[in-house]
C-alpha cells in the first residue's frame, strides 16, 4: 500500500488523503527523483530514524512564503527553485502542522514520480 | 560548531533512542529521546552538514513535557531553563547515527539565541504518549512486564458488567498463565494487578516469573498475546500457532472476541519492557473480531467411515464418563483406541467379554476432522458393535 515499508503506527491515524495546492523546495528548475526522497531515503543505515514515522514522509508547504522560510531555516536545504503541486486524494496521505504551514506525506505504492508535475516552478531570488 | 574543550566528555554512553519527532519539517528539528535506562530527553537541531549534525539535549519531566505539548512554554524557555542546569550537546554521524562528540555545558554558559522566540510545539499524541512513557517508567522502576488492558464499551460507563471480567479480563490472565507456564498454585508470587480503572475497565498488570533482569519468558509470551489480540487474518494465526506447544488458548481468545463483538466493546492493551523500554500495543473493536472470529470457527465437514476389524480386546473401561475401549487388530501391531456407542453398554454389560485372548470382529465408526488454521486434525472412533468369532 505504501511507497516503502514504513513503521508500525505509521502513518499516523489522523493522518487524512487531502486534495491541496503545496508547495516543495528543488534542487534546480527540473525536478528529480533525488528531490523526493524521505530522511530514511538519505540516511538509510542511521538506525535513530529507523522508527520514526516522520522521516518516511516528505515535507511541502501549504504557502510559497513557507517554503522559503523552511529554506532559511535549514543549514541543509539548497533548493534553487520552489514547485508548485497539486496533491490528490490517490497520491497518500498527509498530516498538517499549522505553525511552519508543513505537510508531513506519505505516498502511496501507486505514486509515480513521472506523473506527479508541478503546476509551475518559481525561481528562488538569485537563480 | 566551537565548543570550549573544558566541556568536552569522551565516550557518552547514554544510548540515545528516538522516540518521536515533535517537528520534523525536511529535518529533524525536535525530537523526543530517551535512554538507556529511560529518562526522557528534547533535542534540538543546531546544525547539520549533510555528513554530522550537531544537537542540544535537555533531559525533560514528564511535568514540563505535558506543559510544552500544551503549549504552556516555548522551546527556548525548554533549553534556556533545563530542569537540571545543564545541557549535552552531542555531534552525531547522520549515516550511522553515532556520537562522535559530546559536551556536557551549565546552562548558564548555553545560549539559545539559534531558536525563535516564539516556537512553540504541535503535537497531536499528548495523552498516548504520556501514557506510554509512565507505563515504561513503571516498568522499569519495578523490573517487571507491564501489561496495561483497557476494555472500553458503551455499556461500562457507569458499572462494571461481568463479562468485562469473566469473559475478557480473566480470559486475558489465563492465556497469560498459559503462555508463561504457571497455575494459581504461584500466581500470587508471579503476577500482581493495579491501577484499577472502572470508568470502562482497566487494570494493569504486573508480571516478574524469571525472577531475573532478562525477562525472556515473559516478554516472549507477551508478544504472542499482544500479536494474539492483534490478528485477524489467517497467516497471523498460523504465525502464532507455530510459536507455541499447544493451542489450549485458544478457547479462553474466542471467549475474549466473542465478548467484544456482543457487546460491540474495544479492547487495547500496551505492554512495556524494561529492558528495551519498548512499548507493544494491541487493538481489537468488533469489525476486527469479527474477521478474526471467522478464522478461528472455521471447521469443514468432518469425513465419517465405517470398518469391520478383526482382533482382540486389550482395555475396556465403561465406568469412565464415556466408556472407552482399545482393541488390536488381528493384522496390525498398534492397537485402536474409542469410545463406546452409548447404545452398546447394555450389551457390553451383560456379555462376558474376554479380554486379550477370544478374537472379536468389531464394527467401528471413524470421524476425521481435518486440520484448521488453531487445531491440529482430529480422528474420533467409536464401537457401534461387536461379534464373537
Amino acid at each position: 500500500m505504501w511507497k516503502k515499508e514504513l513503521p508500525k503506527s505509521c502513518p499516523p491515524t489522523h493522518a487524512i488523503e487531502k486534495e491541496v495546492e503545496l508547495y516543495r523546495v528543488l534542487s534546480s528548475d527540473t525536478p528529480t527523483e533525488a528531490d523526493f526522497k524521505s530522511y530514511c531515503d538519505l540516511y538509510p543505515d542511521n538506525p535513530r530514524f529507523k522508527n520514526l514515522c516522520k522521516a518516511y514522509a516528505l515535507s511541502f508547504y501549504d504557502t510559497l512564503d513557507n517554503a522559503l522560510l523552511a529554506l532559511t531555516r535549514s543549514t541543509t536545504l539548497k533548493g534553487t527553485h520552489i514547485g508548485t503541486y497539486q496533491l490528490n486524494k490517490t497520491h497518500g496521505v498527509c498530516e498538517f502542522k499549522e505553525g511552519h504551514g508543513h505537510y508531513s506525506i506519505w505516498l502511496y505504492d501507486n505514486w509515480d514520480f513521472n506523473e506527479f508535475n508541478p503546476t509551475t516552478i518559481s525561481p528562488i531570488n538569485g537563480n | 560548531m566551537e565548543i570550549d574543550s573544558k566541556y568536552k566528555i569522551d565516550n557518552l554512553a547514554f544510548g540515545f533512542e528516538v522516540i518521536d519527532a515533535l517537528d520534523f519539517s525536511d529535518e529533524p528539528y525536535l525530537l523526543l529521546e530517551r535512554d538507556r535506562i529511560g529518562n526522557h530527553y528534547l533535542s534540538y537541531l543546531i546544525e547539520n552538514n549533510f555528513d554530522e549534525e550537531y544537537r542540544v539535549y535537555v533531559q525533560i519531566s514528564k511535568r514540563k513535557f505535558s506543559a510544552i505539548i500544551s503549549k504552556g512554554i516555548s522551546v527556548k524557555e525548554v533549553f534556556g531553563e533545563p530542569e537540571n542546569k545543564c545541557v549535552l550537546i552531542t555531534k552525531l554521524s547522520l549515516h550511522t547515527g553515532i556520537i562522535l562528540e559530546s559536551s556536557l555545558i551549565p546552562s548558564t554558559e548555553f545560549s539559545t539565541d539559534f531558536i525563535p522566540v516564539d516556537y512553540y510545539v504541535e503535537y497531536e499524541y499528548e495523552e498516548n504518549l504520556e501514557n506510554d512513557l509512565a507505563l515504561i517508567q513503571q516498568s522499569i522502576n519495578s523490573q517487571k512486564i507491564i501489561f496495561d488492558f483497557y476494555l472500553h464499551g458503551q455499556n461500562l460507563i457507569e458499572s462494571i458488567k461481568p463479562y468485562a471480567i469473566y469473559k475478557v479480563f480473566t480470559p486475558i490472565v489465563e492465556i497469560i498463565k498459559q503462555l508463561v507456564g504457571f497455575d494459581n498454585r504461584n500466581a500470587d508470587k508471579i503476577i500482581s494487578f493495579s491501577n484499577l480503572r472502572h470508568s470502562s475497565l482497566g487494570v494493569t498488570i504486573e508480571l516478574n516469573i524469571s525472577n531475573d533482569l532478562f525477562l525472556e519468558k515473559e516478554n516472549r509470551a507477551m508478544d504472542i498475546l499482544t500479536d494474539l489480540l492483534n490478528a485477524d487474518k489467517k497467516e497471523d494465526f498460523q504465525a502464532i500457532v507455530g510459536q507455541t506447544a499447544n493451542t489450549k488458548f485458544i478457547s479462553e481468545y474466542k471467549s475474549i472476541i466473542k465478548a467484544v463483538i456482543d457487546n460491540n466493546a474495544d479492547l487495547c492493551t500496551a505492554y512495556a519492557n524494561p529492558i528495551t523500554g519498548e512499548i507493544k500495543k494491541s487493538y481489537i473493536d468488533k469489525d476486527k473480531a469479527t474477521k478474526a472470529k471467522e478464522v478461528v470457527e472455521e471447521a469443514f465437514d468432518f469425513i465419517e467411515d465405517t470398518e469391520e476389524v478383526k482382533g482382540i480386546f486389550l482395555e475396556i473401561n465403561v465406568h469412565a464418563q464415556e466408556p472407552a475401549f482399545k482393541v488390536l487388530p488381528s493384522d496390525e501391531n498398534t492397537p485402536i483406541k474409542g469410545k463406546f456407542e452409548i447404545a452398546l453398554l447394555e450389551k457390553l454389560k451383560q456379555d462376558m467379554v474376554n479380554i486379550g485372548k477370544e478374537e472379536y470382529l468389531f464394527t467401528i465408526k471413524t470421524l476425521y476432522y481435518p486440520e484448521t488454521v488453531v487445531k491440529s486434525e482430529e480422528i474420533k472412533r467409536y464401537m457401534i458393535d461387536y461379534k464373537k468369532q
